[in-house]
């Protein structure tokens, strides 16, 4: 029985498992051959021995706090604003016929084409991450905030009226209703945020898991440049099954 | 027969204007009746005769165009809990458990605590949800929610109860298992006055009082029928029954001259 | 029809407001205290001024299409790989319950991490775009196409079979149609994820394109120039994207 259930674990990971040994003996025997200093591949195992090392001297975590810090600002900043702007565009007609141009003109531009005018604006500092995960995080924090108030299902509404609610509880209603939306913004935000921190980081900053990757790359270390990868990747899987699980907390009525 | 009536229609027409054409088209025209106070009245008709608009009307959604409707001599001006309604989609409010959703109307009221979760749990016992009342609504059979739905509407105390098509979208069999359901409920709820839109014939003529015919569009009163027999009828076999449900078939279905072949 | 188009013109005011104060306030208020520096918010008649300097020059449209061509070979690769893999993957379930691990891996990954290794592979220049694209654009054709084959409804596949369609029919006249909206929103996520890291890519390793035009305005000075191109790649990612939805509509007229 044990051993049955032991290979039904395994199994999903034949595949991968495969991949990663290929890729270390691709690297051990194959690369040197064009490429005496293994620099452009070097083995999996490297990158693991990397990680350790710099885990150890405390170097990972400090980026990994750089980063974290623009992200979740820079994130707190558009949800401050776009939330609300989102809540009120869904609400009222008015804030939605006069802002759907703004956030049409603006949505479409990548926020990381916002990084050479702002790099004029604040030069390369601290200010610039966070406008740029600002710019990069509103708008699906907006969008998601007009989408759940709208798709409300109007016969709540309707039984909220019809029970004898006022306007302040058709408030709370429309904003309860519209939870579930909007929390999904906020995951997608702060999904879109920790891609979008890596860019900028590689274009200007001097700390972080973007910076990390560049100056790994320039310093020809190449298994660094995977820690740094995967080390994004890690944090940003974590924070999304940490988000699914807060939302089973916070909206259990889902 | 000398019950006070508790909500007139009175040559009620409303009209809505299409919004590509610009003319006016009438949902209901002229329609008139009276519900008495106490009395389980059944407003019966086909889809496209205006059930929905009147609903919307006397549950204050919507004004009429002409006419005019009151409630114990009020008029109806906007929602409220005097006029609460079941929905056909139940309307249950998902972030709410069973209990809360009871209680919503009554939180509305404005009463205080003590009085809301003694109301609320009488009517958990009443419809039969003791056990159920922590759940939401998502957990709950469609059978469950709309006990849930008729407990959050009868808590309230109003003075009429708007039930719109309330077990359309329930199977068969439960619906049918509900049919008593309300009867047995609605027993303990003394003199309760309610009226109940359906387009099922059999529905009617086990639950009504009063039976209103509607036709198709514009939507008027086409025939008013007193039903007297005691309850639980037997459709099936009661002779009054039988006739009473051949002159119903024959108002909703015949009426709709089939092209001749 | 009047009052629509009123209420139509009526609903720009805030925009018309918006750009209108920030003609005034960078066109004619800023400069009055900044007479000497360079001025680093320039106004809307700046930015078109601009615009319209390097539209006749030529400039803009020679770094438009070194974008567009990047974006199509990339995008065009990605889709090459994606479909047919993920489509695989849903007929074989075995060999997509493999490879989902491989995929779930890589996936969190943000596309512009790849940037340093298209560089260190592949050098400062269109490859690296290239390769940045597919690598970024694969994932989500990829998921979306998976996801389409799974949500064919056994009931559509009973039915196509007792009506006597083969293997191969079936999969042709059955699973690939219903599997093709979510295919095509796949594409269309896909093809928003290459035009926004093909900007990365260009910001950071490249010599022409609009990334590396809006990143020469930096050197050169020219604020007017960041704005501009801004909004160059802002307006040619939402054509891509309305291009999408309408090819969404032409090719799935039952999917409306």
């Amino acid at each position: 029985m044990e051993r049955i259930d032991l290979v039904g674990r395994v199994r999903p990971f034949l595949l991968l498992g495969f991949l990663i040994i290929l890729w270390e003996l691709f690297s051990r025997f194959v690369v040197p051959h064009y490429d005496p200093s293994g620099l452009s591949l070097p083995p999996p195992s490297a990158g693991i021995a990397d990680a350790i090392n710099l885990m150890k001297q405390g170097y990972l975590h400090q980026h990994v706090i750089a980063s974290a810090r623009r992200v979740y600002l820079g994130f707190a900043l558009a949800a401050v604003i776009g939330i609300p702007i989102g809540i009120l565009m869904g609400m009222f007609d008015l804030a939605r016929r006069q802002l759907n141009p703004v956030v049409g003109i603006l949505r479409p531009i990548p926020p990381v084409a916002w990084i050479p005018i702002t790099l004029l604006w604040f030069g390369v500092t601290d200010k610039q991450q966070y406008f740029i995960i600002f710019i990069g995080t509103i708008f699906p924090l907006i969008l998601h905030a007009v989408a759940g108030v709208r798709t409300v299902d109007p016969v709540l509404i309707r039984a909220a009226r019809s029970l004898g609610a006022d306007s302040g509880a058709m408030f709370r209603l429309l904003l309860t209703a519209s939870l579930p939306m909007i929390f999904l913004g906020i995951r997608i935000a702060l999904g879109l945020g920790w891609f979008i921190i890596v860019a900028s980081e590689m274009v200007s900053a001097s700390t972080g898991l973007g910076f990390l990757i560049t100056e790994a790359r320039t310093a020809m270390l190449t298994e660094r440049m995977y820690v740094g990868m995967f080390a994004i990747g890690f944090i940003g899987y974590a924070q999304d099954r940490l988000l699914v699980w807060l939302e089973r907390k916070i909206i259990p009525w889902k | 027969m000398t019950a006070k009536a508790a909500l007139v229609v009175d040559n009620v027409t409303k009209e809505y204007e299409m919004a590509r054409s610009g003319t006016r088209i009438a949902a209901l025209e002229g329609l008139s009746f009276t519900v008495r106070e106490g009395e389980f009245f059944v407003v019966l008709g086909p889809s496209g005769s205006g059930k929905t608009t009147l609903l919307n009307l006397i549950a204050g959604f919507e004004l009429p165009t002409k006419g005019t409707l009151t409630v114990n001599g009020a008029p109806i001006e906007q929602p409220g809990w005097q006029r609460a309604v079941v929905f056909q989609e139940h309307g249950l409010f998902p972030w709410l458990t069973a209990a809360e959703n009871i209680e919503f109307g009554l939180r509305m009221k404005k009463l205080p605590k003590g009085e809301r979760r003694d109301l609320v749990s009488k009517y958990i016992e009443i419809v039969g949800l003791k056990g159920s009342e922590d759940k939401y609504p998502k957990e709950l059979s469609g059978g469950m929610k709309q006990r849930i739905g008729i407990a959050r509407a009868l808590v309230v105390d109003s003075d009429i109860v708007i039930m719109d098509e309330p077990l359309g979208s329930l199977d068969a069999q439960t619906r049918t298992e509900m049919q008593d359901e309300l009867l047995r409920i609605l027993h303990k709820e003394k003199k309760k006055t309610v009226l109940f839109v359906t387009h099922s014939i059999e529905e009617a003529l086990k639950l009504a009082d009063s039976i209103v015919v509607m036709s198709e569009r514009p939507g008027r009163v086409k025939e008013l029928f007193r039903v007297d027999s005691p309850r639980p009828r037997d459709v099936l076999t009661d002779p009054r029954m039988i006739d009473l449900n051949v002159k119903l078939h024959a108002l909703l279905y015949r009426s709709q001259t089939p092209k001749a072949s | 029809m009047g009052s629509k188009l009123l209420r139509l013109i009526s609903s720009f005011s805030l925009l018309a407001a918006i750009l209108i104060g920030w003609e005034i306030v960078a066109g004619t208020i800023y400069p009055k205290y900044n007479a000497t520096s360079v001025n680093i918010f320039p106004p809307p008649s700046a930015v078109l001024g601009i615009f319209w300097d390097l539209l006749r020059s030529g400039e803009l449209v020679t770094h438009t299409l070194a974008s567009m061509a990047r974006v199509a070979v990339g995008f065009g690769i990605a889709t090459l790989i994606a479909v047919p893999l993920g489509l695989s993957m849903g007929a074989w379930p075995a060999w997509g319950e493999q490879m989902r691990v491989v995929i779930e891996v890589l996936r969190p990954i943000p596309p512009f991490a790849w940037i340093p290794f298209g560089l260190l592979w592949f050098g400062v220049g269109p490859e690296q775009t290239v390769f940045v694209i597919v690598i970024s654009s694969i994932f989500p054709i990829l998921m979306n196409t998976v996801a389409g084959v799974e949500q064919v409804e056994p009931v559509l596949k009973r039915s196509a079979l007792s009506l006597g369609a083969s293997k191969l029919r079936l999969f042709i006249n059955v699973v690939l149609p219903r599997a093709l909206p979510q295919i095509i929103v796949g594409l269309r996520i896909g093809l928003g994820f290459a035009w926004m890291v093909l900007v990365a890519s260009e910001l950071i390793g490249s010599t022409a394109g609009l990334g590396y035009l809006i990143l020469d305005s930096r050197n050169l000075g020219l604020p007017s120039l960041a704005f501009m191109g801004m909004f160059v790649i802002g307006i040619i990612g939402y054509l891509l994207d309305a291009g999408m939805r309408w090819l969404e509509r032409v090719l799935l007229p039952w999917n409306a």
